[in-house]
């Protein structure tokens, strides 16, 4: 049967059906195999073909699907399936993206039967919900209250309701992340998930709001009328009212427990219910080397990333309770979000996602019109310039094409800028079932495993040592009649070629091939090979040198000699950066003006704030010695804003300090001032030994082959 | 977080954003650059080393040096270099009973005759090459040698060398029997080994011999050992690092600027007709990045198909026919822009000489080509050659918007003599700039400052940029100095500034650079405003927080005063009394509409309706309505009633409008402008231009 004469595939307009012919799928299910199952993401609308499917669930089949039936209707909302779909003959199926066809029927002038069929499942959806809020109403009371609830949609931002409003409805959570914050403060109080009640007491007695309620990304309410709720609830309306709240203030207090990067941005929980995928940075490891970008545009066929070493901060511990606090960068890069924002806004039904939950863009579909850009709400998806000879959708040649992180589908060994990381602190993961302090406020079960610490360190140091060490000893032994020419010398000589050209044949490879993964293994072998080249060096130099040998061996000191800071630097200067780093890091703003972010933070306050700030806060930003205290000190930028307003508090007072409105931002302003000279020198000193110990292991090969060349002709 | 003109009831339409490179990135090229500097430092280094080496230090010769000799493995801290030699060598006893006596006692060592920092050396022979080295140096001897296959080092002894002991002209002196006739240098070889000929055989004392032969051949022919202390070893060095050095250096001073050199061909003429977008809804896609892309809300979205709503308010940019992705929205010419005064391609006014006209009063859209503009006029000003005599200032910029400021700068570059006025304050100029949100996807290039990147593309990033310019150019800007009249005589211009205390200020200049906008200057109340509340009377909001806890009253319900209200309304603790003159909403944006109207059913803000102004006075505002007068107490008053469009102003400096000749339909509103109170605005068939 060709899919377009199929009841809900009718009476489409041309564009309409092009496009759905390039989007869709034919599948051809044998007796007994399953389309989906239930608690499945739902983005694909079904339409039987040929022969019939089952739609069950653990109760029993709920009906049979005849040809020219769909399946799957949940997709139409966004929701998981509901129930599984079981093929009980062969069949013929063809299966569409729910946006794309509602896309269609929408440009074909509507299909009420589509609508009442969406309406049906709104409701069915929206009951599934009311039961599980108030527990053990049934029947007529259950459907008063059912016919009271609408279900609305509410925009990423938008305000579900303001505080001191009038409570004209209660509301539960059907899907996304709701804040509930403070409103003069905006502090976020609560976090609210699907399955929470908000303002039923208020409703119900006919008090104001009390509090903001805030969307975190795009949310579906069901808003339930008062009357409806006390006309159900009978007289037990309180009791009922009572234990839905309760489950809300539970959340609440886990929420407690969550804290963010030191900084006042809230959390953003709603980006944490919906990544399956993210890219977390653990600062403590990170030596912001940048590999990962790097990486990331060696992978790809355009060369360019699709990961940004920027985003907000958040701490947690991963793996279990046991294991250390870490700080968090979430990285700017798909998170393969179990329900895509992106994948509805797409007009021709290009993105996807797949089985093992990795969301893609077919460019054969992409015509580059960034919708899916502008909906992603933490700019995941760039718009490139489409590559020559690449596949192009039908229409018409595009020059745009949409591009975002693929998770390196075709690398066998997984993401590659995970892989590439040299001290292994780039993860993708899951927040809701890695992070401790996630899984708490989203309401998942506790995660049980660590990654067990790396012992390279351990074992690399040893080898330095010993390499190190056994070279004094070598070259103390010139004293005694070892000489470069011959014997015991010279074979050091021949071990220090060796352990150089390999540490920089290795170094290279690595760095130049991308499928070559690195990590502590790698890197803490290099380190051994090459304090071992310089060990032997010495055992074969006796420490002195002129000539071509003296530059060779000065050379190949200072490259180890810079190779073991960076070693020494990797391991203790991240976590002292971390402390010292802002809120939210974002490379694409120059904070390059610190005057100009005091001004904006100063400009339009009151007189004793200016003067506060021209007196004590600006020469303590300026102050010389000021950072380094900072970085000895080890205190984040928060710790040192609360100890800089306390101690203003104590030599002002704590009135007159309440009077300046607006200290707070300048004080941010400030500490970040301070902070701003020691992160520099963090910065580089954790990046700034790399190149030159590149440069001179280069030359120190250039200089070993000649020296080798020469000797050899002698 | 809300800036300063986010709509706040709104949907948050964003840009899609490019690809662009990482700041990673860049990171190995420059790590190429930079290696390569410093590897030709270090190799210069090294050349140097070895250059110095060869010079006037102790050197060595040729087969200890490649040994790998240093200065340690011979001199320790006994003083006795000597006895290292045989640890290599191996022991060297003398055949001759004398010597081998003084040698038992330690009085003859091997440096009293092989003395290796002189210039002795001696003869290398390796196959088929064969070198005479000295301490100093090496150079290869070509002997005519039978025998090609000879491997070995004979050291070279001279006679000096036993001078110490002995006199070699005496006749009874062993030595003599050493030397020849003439006394000539001659060498010895029997001293550690006998050579008599009966000792021939095959422990390859025959090849020494010939060795010996060959090496009195090689040393006739070079007696002294070559002492080119600059070996080329270290010229090769030397050479290699300084071109490696050039080719660096010199990528970054002469290949990359020619690159540079674009051509910047900007076209600052302003556009002659009216263009709207046409759709073909049968390609569309209801992608929905038209919609996205027109800052005036001129396309909507329908049924997934895209529509023209409001064409009236399509100002001819072609950003939605750019986003378009497959074509179906082409922008066509439609009638001519009617109210545009003329301009020369230079930016001067057709009219008036000397008085150019730079910014959205050409009727240019984009913040980019005002910035072209203002630097265009004011390269035609410093081209024309005008220039103010004596006191007199060379040009006067007025409005320091975009167009404004870019000519500021631009004369700055120059050295021209100017000042900037402003009849608001540096928020109220880029406020007026009529477009809601700005679009960029390329820097702004702006004189003296460069490329300007605007991250966010929001009117808080540009204002941002803009006082830090000001600020950092120390650029002469009078903010709150409105220019009343511009007077014209053969010497140059007269201005005349208002401040907002009412004291007038005289400006002469031999040029004028308009770039006042199209939106004029805010209207005032039909009242008198005493002195003393003259500071709580307001026309622009440029940061609702400061106006927490106060009662605010906003005369107007344009879009303007909506959006203020509205953010006025938000800010805790504020009361918020709208004063509007209707009887309900009759223009502004549908969004700022149903935002009031929300607002006001919440309890946030008050409307009047059929009110109007009175008085205003310390305890607030009298306002006379429907219900009779009364006072609403405030503690500041925005008035927000519209502009005084600068018609009338252009008309009395002399700047005529330019009408089309062909199409003067006189009832529609000219294209392209809004509906605006004070607007003289109806196109008649007059080709002159309406006065």
């Amino acid at each position: 049967m060709n899919p377009f004469d199929a009841a809900p595939l009718r009476g489409l307009d041309e564009a309409s059906r092009r496009r759905i012919e390039a989007a869709g799928q034919q599948r051809s299910p044998t007796a007994g195999t399953f389309l989906f199952r239930e608690g499945d993401d739902a983005d694909a609308l079904f339409v039987v073909l040929r022969g019939q499917v089952e739609v069950l669930t653990e109760q029993g089949v709920l009906r049979v699907a005849e040809p020219g039936h769909t399946l799957g209707e949940e997709s139409l909302l966004g929701m998981p399936r509901r129930a599984s779909a079981r093929a009980v003959q062969d069949a013929e199926v063809f299966e569409v993206g729910a946006a794309l066809l509602q896309r269609a029927w929408a440009r074909a002038g509507g299909r009420p039967a589509a609508a009442a069929e969406r309406r049906r499942v709104e409701r069915a959806v929206v009951a599934d919900l009311l039961r599980s809020v108030f527990v053990g109403l049934d029947g007529w009371a259950f459907e008063l209250l059912l016919d009271g609830a609408s279900l609305r949609t509410i925009d990423a931002d938008s305000f579900l309701a303001r505080a001191g409003d009038p409570a004209a409805a209660a509301a539960v959570l059907l899907d996304g992340v709701v804040h509930v914050r403070e409103a003069c403060t905006r502090t976020v109080e609560r976090v609210l998930l699907p399955g929470d009640a908000l303002a039923l007491a208020e409703a119900n007695e006919g008090r104001p709001w009390s509090h903001d309620a805030v969307a975190a990304g795009p949310c579906r309410v069901v808003w339930l009328r008062p009357d409806a709720l006390r006309a159900a609830l009978g007289s037990g309306v309180h009791a009922r009212v009572g234990r839905a709240s309760a489950r809300t203030a539970q959340t609440s207090r886990r929420l407690e427990g969550l804290q963010c990067g030191p900084g006042p941005a809230p959390v953003d929980v709603f980006r944490l219910s919906r990544a399956r995928a993210l890219l977390a940075i653990d600062q403590d490891a990170c030596v912001r080397c940048g590999e990962c970008t790097r990486a990331c545009t060696r992978t790809h066929a355009d060369g360019l990333a699709r990961m940004r070493r920027a985003g907000p901060r958040l701490s947690a511990r991963q793996g279990s309770a046991n294991a250390p606090m870490a700080t968090w960068l979430l990285a700017e890069s798909c998170q393969h979000c179990s329900n895509p924002a992106c994948l509805p806004d797409c007009p021709t039904g290009a993105i996807v996602r797949g089985g093992d939950g990795v969301v893609q863009i077919d460019p054969g579909l992409c015509t580059g019109c960034g919708a899916c850009a502008k909906a992603c709400p933490w700019d995941a998806i760039e718009l490139a310039p489409r590559p020559a000879r690449t596949a192009q959708p039908p229409g018409g040649p595009f020059d745009a094409v949409a591009i975002k992180c693929d998770l390196c589908t075709g690398r066998s060994a997984g993401p590659a800028c995970a892989d590439v990381c040299p001290t292994q602190a780039l993860v993708r993961l899951d927040p809701g079932r890695d992070l401790v302090e996630v899984a708490a406020v989203l309401d998942r079960p506790p995660p049980t495993q660590t990654r067990p610490p790396s012992p390279w360190p351990w074992i690399a140091s040893l080898g330095i040592g010993a390499g190190l060490a056994l070279g004094s000893w070598g070259a103390s032994r010139h004293a005694y009649g070892w000489i470069p020419g011959t014997g015991p010398g010279l074979w050091s000589g021949w071990i220090a070629a060796a352990a150089m050209l390999f540490a920089v044949a290795y170094a290279a490879m690595r760095r130049l091939r991308v499928s070559m993964g690195r990590g502590p293994a790698a890197m803490s072998m290099h380190a051994v090979v090459g304090a071992w080249a310089l060990g032997a060096a010495l055992a074969h130099s006796g420490g002195a040198g002129i000539g071509t040998p003296g530059v060779l061996l000065a050379t190949l000191a200072g490259s180890v000699g810079l190779g073991l800071f960076g070693w020494v630097a990797y391991r203790v200067l991240p976590r002292r950066l971390t402390r010292l780093e802002a809120e939210v890091e974002d490379e694409r703003i120059a904070v390059a003006d610190r005057v100009d972010v005091l001004m904006r933070a100063v400009g339009g306050r009151s007189d004793a704030l200016k003067r506060l700030t021209a007196t004590i806060l600006m020469p303590y930003a300026r102050s010389f010695g000021g950072g380094l205290r900072l970085l000895v000190s080890g205190r984040s930028l928060a710790q040192e804003r609360q100890r800089l307003r306390a101690s203003l508090e104590s030599s002002l007072g704590g009135p007159r300090l309440a009077k300046m409105d607006g200290l707070d931002d300048v004080l941010v302003a400030v500490v970040e001032a301070r902070a701003s000279r020691p992160r520099h020198v963090l910065r580089f000193a954790l990046r700034g030994w790399l190149l030159p110990h590149i440069v001179l292991s280069m030359v120190g090969v250039a200089l070993l082959v000649v020296h080798v060349c020469v000797r050899g002709a002698g | 977080m809300s800036g300063l003109w986010t709509d706040p009831a709104g949907p948050n339409r964003r840009h899609a954003p490019k690809s662009i490179r990482r700041k990673d990135e860049g990171a190995r090229r420059w790590m190429l650059g930079s290696a390569m500097l410093a590897a030709s430092v270090v190799l210069l280094v090294a050349g140097w080393m070895q250059w110095r080496n060869a010079g006037s230090l102790h050197p060595i010769g040729r087969p200890h040096r490649n040994a790998g000799l240093t200065c340690g493995s011979c001199h320790q801290d006994d003083e006795q270099p000597a006895a290292r030699c045989s640890s290599c060598h191996g022991p060297h006893p003398s055949v001759r009973p004398g010597h081998r006596q003084l040698q038992r006692q330690g009085a003859l060592v091997c440096t009293d005759c092989h003395r290796i920092h002189e210039h002795f050396g001696g003869v290398a022979f390796e196959g088929r090459q064969v070198f005479r080295f000295g301490p100093a140096g090496t150079a290869e001897v070509s002997l005519d040698s039978p025998r090609a296959d000879l491997q070995g080092t004979v050291a070279v002894v001279a006679a000096s060398a036993c001078r110490r002991c002995h006199a070699p002209t005496a006749t009874q002196d062993p030595l003599a029997r050493c030397l020849d006739r003439t006394g000539a240098f001659s060498l010895c070889f029997d001293e550690h080994r006998r050579v008599a000929g009966e000792t021939l055989g095959s422990d390859g004392t025959r090849d020494r011999l010939v060795l010996w032969a060959l090496s009195r051949e090689a040393v006739a022919r070079v007696p002294q050992p070559p002492a080119t202390a600059r070996t080329d070893e270290g010229l090769l060095w030397a050479l290699v690092a300084l071109s490696v050095f050039l080719v660096v250096v010199g990528r970054r001073w002469w290949i990359r600027p020619a690159r540079k050199a674009r051509a910047d061909a900007v076209d600052v003429r302003p556009p002659e007709r009216v263009r709207l977008p046409r759709i073909d809804a049968s390609t569309c896609l209801g992608c929905s990045a038209c919609v996205d892309a027109c800052p005036y809300d001129v396309l909507t979205l329908e049924r997934y198909v895209a529509k023209v709503a409001r064409p009236q308010d399509c100002c001819g940019l072609t950003t939605c026919e750019e986003r378009c992705p497959n074509g179906s929205l082409v922008v066509h010419d439609g009638a001519a822009i009617e109210d545009r005064p003329g301009v020369r391609e230079t930016l001067e006014s057709l009219d008036v000489p000397g008085l150019y006209l730079a910014g959205d009063l050409t009727g240019m859209p984009l913040i980019r080509n005002a910035i072209n503009q203002g630097a265009v006029a004011v390269d035609s000003i410093v081209r024309a050659g005008r220039r103010g005599e004596a006191e007199a200032l060379d040009v006067v910029i007025v409005g320091a918007g975009p167009a404004g400021l870019s000519a500021a700068l631009a004369a700055k570059k120059a050295g021209l003599r100017f000042v900037l006025l402003e009849q608001g304050d540096l928020a109220q100029s880029i406020r007026s700039f009529p477009r809601g949100k700005l679009v960029f996807d390329q820097p702004l290039s702006v004189p003296l400052i460069g490329d300007l990147w605007l991250a966010e593309s929001t009117k808080e990033e540009l204002l941002r940029h803009w006082v830090r310019i000001v600020r950092s150019e120390k650029l002469p800007l009078r903010t709150h100095h409105r220019v009343a009249e511009i007077r014209r005589d053969p010497g140059g211009f007269w201005i005349r500034a208002e401040a907002t205390q009412g004291e007038s200020t005289q400006f002469r200049a031999a040029n004028v650079v308009l770039a006042i906008g199209r939106r004029g200057t805010p209207r005032q109340l039909p009242i008198e405003i005493a002195e003393d509340v003259q500071d709580r009377v307001f026309y622009s909001l440029a940061d609702a927080r400061t106006f927490a806890q106060r009662r605010c009253v906003v005369v107007g319900l344009g879009d303007v005063a909506m959006e203020a209200t509205l953010a006025l309304s938000y800010v805790p603790g504020s009361t918020v009394t709208v004063v509007a003159r209707g009887a309900d909403f009759t223009r502004g944006k549908a969004r700022n509409i149903a935002a009031i109207r929300s607002a006001e059913a919440a309890g946030r803000l008050r409307v009047l309706w059929e009110t109007t102004v009175t008085e205003v006075s310390a305890s607030g505002v009298r306002v006379e309505g429907p219900e009779g007068s009364r006072t609403v107490p405030a503690e500041a008053v925005f008035v927000m009633i519209g502009a005084i469009a600068p018609w009338a102003f252009l008309a009395s400096v002399g700047v005529k409008r330019r009408v089309g000749a062909k199409n003067a339909g006189p009832a529609d509103p000219p294209a392209g402008s809004r509906v605006e109170p004070g607007h003289a605005g109806d196109a008649s068939g007059d080709p002159q231009g309406i006065p």
